[in-house]
């Protein structure tokens, strides 16, 4: 142990808002989603000229084509039409209260841990899988740095094992958070998320209420 | 040679031209396909449209000036006062005289519930008009239903108006103390003001996920005060 970190309580000691956590999840999961779901209308079918049999005379059911939608292998009127995208943006304001409700959730579980830097001795797998069973540090674990540039120990170890991530400030996501047992953040992390939450909970990027711009000369 | 291209090179010194980066390459991989995939070019200092060259603009599309002009960098604060910044400004800490007043920690740490400011420093108080689930059984035909942006929304009779809530964000603590203290003090204040169609009891909803409470009927400037008597 090589000190005390000092927390923001904005970020780290939030009401925790259950229903905003839910609705980031659901976000993460339904905005990348794309139904390719679709069913040709009649004129993307060959062509209805004939019909199958005359009117009359034959002991069956009179139709005008084999395509209708009462026949097997029928067109569809009003079936899925084309890809639909689900594609949404959250508000930002949920999207940063989400984030900021994980992290006290994973605070308050004991499940974060804060590290000086992600620097190992060696390269082996087995440093780092005996040392974080050693720290009880759950089955995943997500290490967070401030650059997406990891230095190539922890780079090669995590890439062997299962359930151990790397990751840069700029990917935090409350899907990962809470995806992962245990949390990890270097020094230099955890103040980047610090000064990004606290400018994004007291700015404001809606100038609604603001004078237009002047014109250009 | 493109005409960018030669307005590029005159305007760049000669060190510049001889690393070329690597992105928007053409296909034989001589030369970029696009002045604008070079570093110079994204990075030059952005100038007004006045300074364009002329074969960049459209013919007639350059501003003419009957006056001289000169531009100057002094004055700078006027226009900076007029910007929209995305920061948002720390208040003063006495109370200013269009009704604001700041919180008092002294005396809101006394209560089991608190109740925070936005991010604009004011009550997180809000009026909502809600919409409601069609229930038409014969014998609520009492109720009546208003279509307002699509939407079924309560309307009351007696108020000639559609029914009006409002809605009390931002609390962390025993919300439950909060409700009851939040309702004794509005059924006092109805009291006071001796009005004989407010003598129905005052209605709230307490939710605890979303840490938020909901009074029927609009008493938004009783609640502003209620929070000033407890100094959040």
């Amino acid at each position: 142990k090589l000190g005390i970190v000092d927390l923001h309580p904005s970020i780290w000691q939030t009401s925790p808002r259950l229903d905003i956590l839910y609705e980031n999840i659901e976000w993460q999961k339904t905005y990348k989603k794309i139904d390719w779901a679709y069913t040709p209308p009649h004129h993307e079918y060959p062509s209805m000229r004939g019909k199958p049999w005359p009117q009359k005379g034959t002991g069956r059911a009179r139709h005008k084509s084999k395509f209708d939608p009462q026949w097997k292998g029928g067109y569809k009127v009003h079936g899925p039409k084309g890809p639909t995208s689900f594609f949404y943006v959250l508000p930002k304001e949920k999207r940063v209260e989400g984030l900021c409700t994980a992290l006290t959730v994973k605070l308050h579980q004991n499940d974060v841990h804060f590290v000086d830097s992600l620097d190992l001795p060696t390269h082996q797998p087995t440093y780092l899988q005996e040392l974080a069973e050693d720290r009880f540090w759950g089955p995943s674990v997500l290490f967070v740095d401030d650059t997406d540039i990891m230095p190539h120990n922890i780079m090669f170890a995590s890439a062997k094992t299962e359930g151990f991530t790397l990751m840069p400030v700029y990917g935090l996501n409350v899907y990962s958070i809470l995806k992962h047992t245990t949390l990890v953040l270097t020094i230099r992390a955890l103040n980047k998320i610090e000064k990004k939450l606290l400018h994004a909970l007291h700015s404001c990027d809606n100038p609604k209420d603001q004078p237009a711009p002047p014109d250009e000369p | 040679m493109s005409l960018v291209f030669q307005s590029l090179i005159r305007r760049t010194p000669s060190t510049f031209i001889a690393r070329i980066p690597c992105r928007l390459w053409s296909s034989s991989g001589k030369f970029p396909s696009h002045p604008m995939g070079t570093e110079e070019y994204e990075n030059q200092p952005r100038k007004s449209i006045t300074e364009l060259p002329d074969e960049l603009t459209e013919r007639g599309a350059k501003p003419e000036f009957i006056s001289g002009y000169e531009s100057t960098k002094d004055g700078w604060d006027w226009v900076d006062n007029v910007l929209f910044k995305s920061a948002i400004p720390e208040p003063p800490n006495h109370p200013t005289p269009s009704g604001w007043v700041p919180p008092d920690p002294r005396l809101a740490r006394q209560w089991p519930y608190f109740v925070d400011r936005d991010r604009f420093h004011s009550y997180a108080l809000y009026v909502r008009i809600l919409p409601v689930m069609l229930e038409y059984w014969l014998h609520e035909q009492h109720r009546y239903y208003l279509n307002i942006f699509r939407r079924r929304v309560e309307y009351d009779i007696y108020a000639q108006r559609t029914r009006r809530f409002s809605l009390l964000e931002l609390i962390s603590g025993d919300i439950w103390a909060l409700d009851h203290d939040l309702k004794a003090y509005l059924t006092k204040r109805v009291h006071l003001t001796d009005d004989k169609s407010k003598e129905l009891p005052i209605l709230s909803q307490v939710d605890e996920i979303k840490r938020h409470i909901l009074v029927e009927g609009e008493y938004e400037e009783w609640i502003a005060d209620f929070l000033k008597e407890k100094g959040f």
